[in-house]
Formats: structure tokens, sequence, C-alpha cells
């Protein structure tokens, strides 16, 4: 038996909610779910938990995948759709 | 060395449907090595009591059938404490709880504690209370009836619509999709828990379990929040991933809190698309996965034993989100002498016959 360090303790449970496992596998640590996903995709989840907003994520993914403005911006909402329809973000954000 | 703790543990069945005995064994033994464990059984075949590993037992007991009553059961104990010096009793299926909370008092002048809930906390959680409860504490749950006879669950079937789940007060569920298969789950439920039988609406989604340990004060000391990731076809989790939801733990903090429960409980969450958790069951033991929180540092177990003993208790580890469990069948090897003595005489003291090989490797 050792000395533990983390209390159980509600407060002490919230964390990120999305969890990385390099590049194209994530974790829900709130449902629970896991999901594969393509390296583009985990980076667009990744600029989002960091934060980032739908206006600039276009630039950043234009910038990253060398695509036209217009393409980020179209791909960007599409995906958001997804998360949205799959309960994995929430509509009140982006 | 001093003398061991001395603890009993029922539930030692790890089958498709494994009962939550060695899990609670394998938990404590890891922290407290030279423990005595004493098997309190049912049935001469219940699997643990063939382990040669961590939930190996040292003296088995067999105990009447719990639909015997009480003061049978307590007739039984006193025989057992006659010849071992229990301490702590830790009993783990729901069929047998309310005995041993009706004979809590006398167990305890024996030198046997236990942390067992109030009698009318344990009733009000109950299958068949269980919309009562949920409508009176304004919780989110299935419609749930109770029958005593096959038309009146005919009866309450149609008014949910079908399908429908039909349960056993304690055990077993079956999904059903017409009147016709519904009488005959019924014979089949009550024949084996009796009555009443329940149905319930069947709601489909993910499930999520709170396993924990509550004081006194119906507050919650140690938990864990999961996702079961693989079902059998009974429901039983044979997968779990640890979640950190804060709304889970808080439901299940408001329940045990309004229940005023104290000592283990498993409360089962059962979640759809776009929809609340809804609360499934509310099991007044430690389930069958427990020891995999107590592999990552918040072993409840362990904290009830130091409860009881008046110990001062290790701290519980927050569970990692992501921490995760797969369900592990594996052969124990017995001996048929073993199964022959405990047939025969009710009890088997003498250790494992067959080759400790997981032991000395």
């Amino acid at each position: 038996m050792h000395a533990r360090s983390k209390p159980n303790d509600e407060d002490e449970t919230r964390g990120p909610k999305f969890r990385f496992y390099g590049e194209e596998f994530v974790l829900d640590t709130i449902s629970g779910n896991f999901y594969r996903v393509t390296s583009t995709a985990g980076f667009i989840l990744r600029a989002l938990v960091d934060g980032k907003e739908q206006a600039e994520l276009a630039g950043i993914v234009e910038r990253q995948f060398g695509i036209d403005h217009a393409r980020a911006n179209r791909d960007i909402e599409l995906f958001l759709s997804e998360l949205r329809s799959l309960g994995i973000i929430e509509n009140s954000r982006h | 060395m001093g003398t061991p703790i001395t603890v009993a543990v029922t539930g030692l069945h790890r089958g498709d449907n494994p009962q939550p005995g060695a899990a609670i064994v394998r938990s404590l033994r890891r922290a407290v090595p030279d423990l005595r464990v004493i098997a309190l059984s049912y049935d001469p075949l219940e699997s643990a009591l063939y382990s040669h590993g961590l939930d190996r037992v040292d003296a088995v007991y067999l105990l009447p059938f719990p639909r015997k009553g009480p003061a049978l059961l307590l007739d039984r104990m006193r025989y057992i404490q006659k010849r071992e010096r229990i301490q702590i009793l830790i009993p783990n299926l729901d069929s047998e709880l309310a005995n041993f909370i009706k004979i809590a008092p006398e167990l305890e002048r024996e030198g046997i504690s236990a942390m067992l809930p109030p009698p009318a906390a344990f009733d009000a959680r109950a299958k068949e209370n269980l919309s009562e409860f949920c409508r009176s504490h304004s919780l989110s749950g299935p419609l749930t009836f109770a029958a005593h006879d096959a038309t009146m669950l005919a009866y309450y079937a149609a008014q949910i619509g079908y399908p429908v789940y039909v349960k056993g007060k304690y055990y077993e569920a079956h999904l059903v999709y017409s009147g016709i298969d519904l009488a005959e789950k019924y014979d089949k439920i009550a024949r084996v828990w009796g009555t009443p039988v329940l149905v319930q609406e069947a709601l489909f989604g993910d499930e999520f379990d709170v396993v924990g340990l509550a004081d006194h004060d119906g507050e919650i000391i140690g938990h864990c929040a999961i996702r079961k990731l693989s079902r059998t076809h009974a429901g039983k989790g044979f997968g779990g991933v640890v979640v950190h939801d804060s709304k889970i733990v808080a439901t299940a903090k408001r329940i045990v809190k309004a229940l005023r429960w104290r000592g283990p409980f498993e409360i089962e969450f059962l979640k759809g698309h776009g929809r609340p958790h809804l609360l499934f069951e509310s099991n007044p033991r430690f389930p069958a996965w427990v020891d995999f929180p107590s592999q990552i540092g918040c072993n409840l177990p362990l904290r009830l034993m130091e409860t009881l003993l008046g110990a001062s208790p290790m701290p519980l580890d927050v569970c990692d989100a992501g921490q995760m469990f797969i369900r592990h069948s594996v052969d124990l090897v017995g001996d048929m002498a073993e199964l022959a003595k405990l047939s025969s005489d009710g009890e088997y003291a003498a250790g494992p016959l067959a080759p400790k090989m997981e032991l000395t490797s």
C-alpha cells in the first residue's frame, strides 16, 4: 500500500472532454465513446479543444492542408454538423 | 506476524453472470496478503471456491438458501462463528441481503461487523419500487410495474407498449415482444425468483454504472463511473471504460443521499442519444467489476474493511477516464474430493487439493 496523490472527489474528476491517442483515435471522456478519425478530422478536433473558433479554424485548415478558404469553411461546417448530430459536441458551441 | 484479519464473503461464482465475491477477495488480498477469507456459499460449484490465485478462499461453509429466512441463517452463522473468528462480513447477493440486514444486530454481538443499508433504504431502491422512487425524487427512469400474476403483468405490458423487459425482483431479465412470450417468461421468472415479477419499459442506449461506497450519513466516500463497453446476452458488463461525467456522479450522490444509503452500491443508468440519463437499477452491493477500480487506485472493498475495523483509511484515487477493463475467463483446476467433502459436510476448510500451479509458478 502506498500514499495516493489525488483524492476521490467530484471536483477532481473534471478534465478535458477529449483525450487523443495519436493522430487518429480519440476518447470522449464524458460519454466513454471512442472514435477512429481521419488525421484531418483529428487535426480539426484538436484545434477545437484548444479553443479555436470556427472562423479562425478555417484559416488554420486552409494553411495546414493547402486548400482554398471556401472549401476549408465548408469541410469544417460539415464536420461540426456531424459532431453535433452524434452528440459529440453541443449545439451551443461553435 | 499478528492474527490475520478474517473476512467472510458471499457470491463467489464467476460464470457468464458473475457475482462480486471473487472480485472483492482479489481487491482485499492484493492490499492485505495474509487476509483469511471465509467463503459463504449456496452451491458447492461456485467457481471461486476452486481458485488458487489472489481470489482463493481459506475455508468454505454452505449457507441455507435465502428463502429459508433469517432465523436459519443466524443459526448457521453462529455455528460458523464458533469455528472461525469472522470480523467482517461482506454479503454480495441481492437475494440474501434482506436476511443479513435483519440479523445484523445479532451478528454484531457475535463479533461480526457489516456495512449494510437501513431496511427502509433497501426497500426504497428495490426494483419493484424504482418507479415510485424516481417519481418522488424527480429522477428520470423507465416506467416499471410489479405484478403478482400473469394477467396483471400483461395488463401493465399493454399499458407500456411492446417490447418490454420482464424482470425478476432480484435477477434475470428478458426482452419480450408479445403477450405470448410474456406469459412464458412470467412463469419462468416466478418459478425461480418468486413474485412480484416486473415489467419495464424497454429503453435502449449506452449503459453507465457507478460503483461506490457510502458512509453512515449517505455521503459517497469513493466512486468510479464507467460506460459498459461490452455486454453479455443477459446485459452483464464484460468490459467498461472510466468516464468523467459530473452529471452521472451528481445524480448518484443525490440518490445515495436521498436513500441515506450506507455501504456498497452500484447505480446503473441508461442513456439514449439526446435524452437524459435514466436510473435503471440501484443495486445494494458492489458489482462484479469492483476489482477494476481497485487496480487503478480506488480500492472500495479495502475502504469498506478499513471503515469496519476502525483503521485509518488509505486515500482513494480518482479513476482516470480512459482506463478500461475487459473480463477474461480462465479455467480453474479442482479435485473431486473437494466437491465431495463440501457437498457431503457443507463445509471445507482443508485448503485446495488440486495443484497450486498459479501460486508457485
